[in-house]
């Protein structure tokens, strides 16, 4: 089917769109200035501002074409995978994101080495590396494949501008642009999803928004307002599949493997902020955004049943995003919501682009190549590994567009690259005799054994709940739970047959482990008394020392001694924490409402005299 | 006719062994510690993770009610009761803990005061 591809209005929204962006992006460059800025904003954001950032990295482009699509197709079963997302948030808040933010690990990989060895950390860079490049070269896919139509510019073309709109930002920012560009396009991302539908319903109901809605449901046949798909039926779409696909593989390595959202949560003030900004992700984002991505599908699904003749008969279920798009939306409105499937690429492309950044410096630089560099020398090497990674997944871009469909693509690429480091990181965390030579087996011969399974479907039968095999496709989603017990078979396994590990090697590495870790975090024993956050104003204070000083009755109000660590930051609460600093208490004075803090402080904090800011007790 | 495969045997199996795996990791958090149920702020978590879990199983409950045009308004009453006693609970909880933690900073200053008057005498 050919379908409208926008007007010159729409193509200047999606111009002006792609220069605001770059500007948002190169304008919080600026607050980059080590690698920690680059890689985890420092340590000092509020909850809030990573939600919604995350919200931005989530909703990929492929999201709006991929569960509009099954949106069309099945109804609201296409929200599955974004309301499956809850049963491994308490070994997430309370396992994982603790162990990763106290140990101070700058990249999963990281945490491999620490946890087992060189080698298995060797294995887990490359296994993460080519999971992020390759998943940047399906967004950068997604994107092209829509944009092409719209501008008429050859889709390797395009690939190619989109890849250096998005460097631009970047290049200059790092992780600080990335999250405020996330804000931005997470609440544009929100907005223009919901503007659809709304402009949906009130397309249904001619106008009037309460009997479109009235419309929408009665035209939906009681199996499409079904939540959940048929259990084990049809073998390309079904509930038990998708479970063990995204449910529990895809749950797990999105939370704990996702190096672009750990470094988020890495980005939050505190372990308590990230736990806030996971829950409420959770609970409430995950939601609003399975409407938004799905909508369109739904509405289109409305229309063809309810509405003959509107739709063209022979409508692929691919293009029907931006169909019900073009349909129910008004030229520059249209070129808006297109703008938005730029800001789903955008945000999830930089994220992982920075992600895959931080892993090459950390991962290869530093521990392979060149162990003492300054931090401006690590910066460049940040960026020039940003712009490597872009151009991979441009040459990538060939391969994926050679499947029969990008979701097709994405399942492939997901089931096979993500099982072996969910079952390593999972065992890792939560098993402590899972053993280093145990993980090796578990990415060499789990992987071996994966892909035996690939080539014998009959080694994936006694897993398929009933699942019809595919002649000639095999079984699609499913194929995940074989390759998590194959995987976890060998891990436990040659655990079993090899030497415990020592307990001092896990020190702060397991969950067992991470009451100790604020400890090891501070270097001092804990201060737990609970204590209120004070307003001051700052005096700069000449003092060599890393310290801040407070009056000791602000002290006493925090409950905090010397030596506790604090967080300072401005007071103005919508500013969510970028100008803000970590450090430890000092010596107290006598003046109240003032922190002596030194001109180091004030550089790193961006401290502006005229505010007042905020002081709390971290630990 | 909507079978039993396409309603309610997905909801049991995503909440049965997704119940599990949520089950273990509470289990996990709380035998590590890493979830200190003596600590207010983690006990509150705890009933934000046990909250998480029947929200969503209510959500995916609901849809299914509605699709299967069976009137759910009488689940507004049962939630908005249930949902009274277990703020209450946790309010009274609460307050409990508070209340613990300002006698023990309490009987640690006494102490201390108490220490100084000896050695002062």
């Amino acid at each position: 089917m050919e379908i409208a591809i926008g007007t010159g209005l729409d193509r200047a929204v999606i111009l002006i769109y792609f220069i605001l962006v770059m500007g948002f992006g190169a304008y919080f460059g600026k607050y980059s200035k080590t690698t920690s800025d680059y890689f985890f904003g420092g340590r000092r954001f509020s909850w809030w501002l990573i939600t919604i950032s995350i919200v931005a990295t989530g909703i990929g482009s492929h999201s709006f074409v991929k569960y509009s699509t099954k949106a069309y197709q099945y109804g609201f079963s296409s929200t599955m995978t974004y309301m499956n997302d809850w049963f491994f948030m308490p070994l997430f808040m309370f396992g994982w994101l603790p162990i990763i933010y106290y140990s101070k690990v700058r990249s999963i990989p990281e945490y491999f080495e620490k946890r087992f060895n060189k080698t298995a950390r060797f294995l887990a860079t490359a296994m993460t590396l080519l999971y992020m490049i390759g998943y940047i070269a399906i967004q950068l896919l997604t994107l092209a494949t829509a944009l092409y139509k719209i501008y008429n510019i050859p889709l390797m073309l395009t690939v190619i501008i989109i890849a250096i709109a998005t460097t631009i930002y970047m290049h200059f920012g790092g992780q600080t642009s990335v999250i405020f560009t996330d804000l931005f396009q997470g609440l544009i991302l929100l907005f223009a999803g919901l503007l659809l539908f709304f402009l949906g319903l009130q397309y249904l109901g001619d106008g009037i928004l309460s009997k479109g809605m009235q419309n929408f449901w009665s035209f939906l046949t009681p199996e499409q307002k079904l939540p959940l798909a048929h259990f084990n039926h049809p073998p390309n779409f079904n509930f038990v599949g998708i479970f063990w696909q995204d449910g529990i593989a895809g749950s797990i390595g999105f939370l704990f493997l996702n190096q672009g959202l750990i470094m988020r949560f890495m980005a939050a003030k505190s372990v308590n902020e990230g736990r806030k900004a996971a829950a409420f992700n959770v609970l409430f984002v995950l939601p609003i955004s399975a409407i938004v991505v799905s909508n369109a599908g739904w509405i289109g699904r409305a229309i063809a049943n309810g509405m003959p003749g509107v739709l063209p008969e022979g409508l692929q279920p691919n293009d029907v995003f931006v169909a019900v798009t073009n349909i129910v939306s008004s030229p520059g409105v249209f070129g808006f919501i297109i703008a938005a499937l730029c800001a789903a690429l955008m945000s999830t492309a930089d994220t992982l682009v920075n992600a895959s950044s931080a892993i090459v410096v950390n991962d290869i630089y530093r521990p392979l190549i060149k162990k003492n560099q300054t931090e401006k020398k690590q910066l460049e090497i940040a960026r020039i590994a940003s712009i490597l990674v872009k151009v991979i997944a441009i040459l990538l871009v060939p391969f994926f567009n050679s499947f029969e469909s990008i979701y097709e693509a994405h399942g492939w690429f997901h089931s096979t690259f993500t099982p072996p480091l969910v079952v390593a990181v999972f065992l890792g965390i939560f098993w402590k005799r899972f053993t280093t030579p145990a993980v090796i087996a578990t990415f060499t011969v789990g992987a071996f054994l994966m892909i035996l399974g690939q080539f014998n479907h009959e080694l994936i039968s006694p897993f398929s709940h009933g699942i019809e095999l595919r002649p000639g496709k095999g079984y699609s989603y499913i194929g995940a739970l074989y390759n998590i017990i194959v995987c976890a078979s060998v891990g436990v396994f040659v655990s079993l047959i090899t030497e415990p590990p020592k307990k001092e090697n896990l020190h702060g590495l397991t969950v067992f482990d991470v009451k100790k870790l604020k400890e090891i975090f501070k270097g001092s024993p804990i201060n737990e008394r609970k204590g209120e956050k004070v307003k001051v104003n700052f005096k700069l204070d000449e003092n060599k020392m890393d310290s801040i000083r407070f009056s000791e009755k602000d002290m006493e109000i925090m409950k905090a001694k010397p030596g506790d660590l604090v967080y300072l930051c401005d007071s103005r609460a919508w500013l969510g924490g970028l100008k803000s600093i970590h450090s430890v208490y000092g010596e107290p004075h006598q003046q109240d409402g003032i922190v002596f803090i030194s001109s180091k402080h004030q550089e790193r904090g961006l401290f502006e005299i005229k505010y007042e800011l905020h002081a709390e007790k971290e630990m | 006719m909507l079978e039993f495969a396409n309603t309610w045997m997905p909801f049991i199996y995503l909440y049965g062994v997704g119940g599990v795996a949520f089950v273990i990791g509470i289990y996990l958090i709380i035998k590590s510690k890493s979830l200190n149920i003596d600590n207010i702020d983690h006990k509150r978590w705890l009933y934000v993770l046990i909250f998480g879990f029947l929200y969503y199983a209510g959500i995916h409950t609901c849809l299914i009610l509605l699709a299967l045009d069976v009137n759910i308004i009488w689940l507004g009453p049962v939630l908005v009761i249930l949902g009274v006693f277990i703020y209450f609970n946790w309010y009274v909880e609460n307050r409990i803990t508070v209340l613990e933690q300002d006698l023990a900073e309490v009987n640690d200053q006494l102490s201390k005061l108490v220490s100084k008057n000896t050695i002062e005498d």
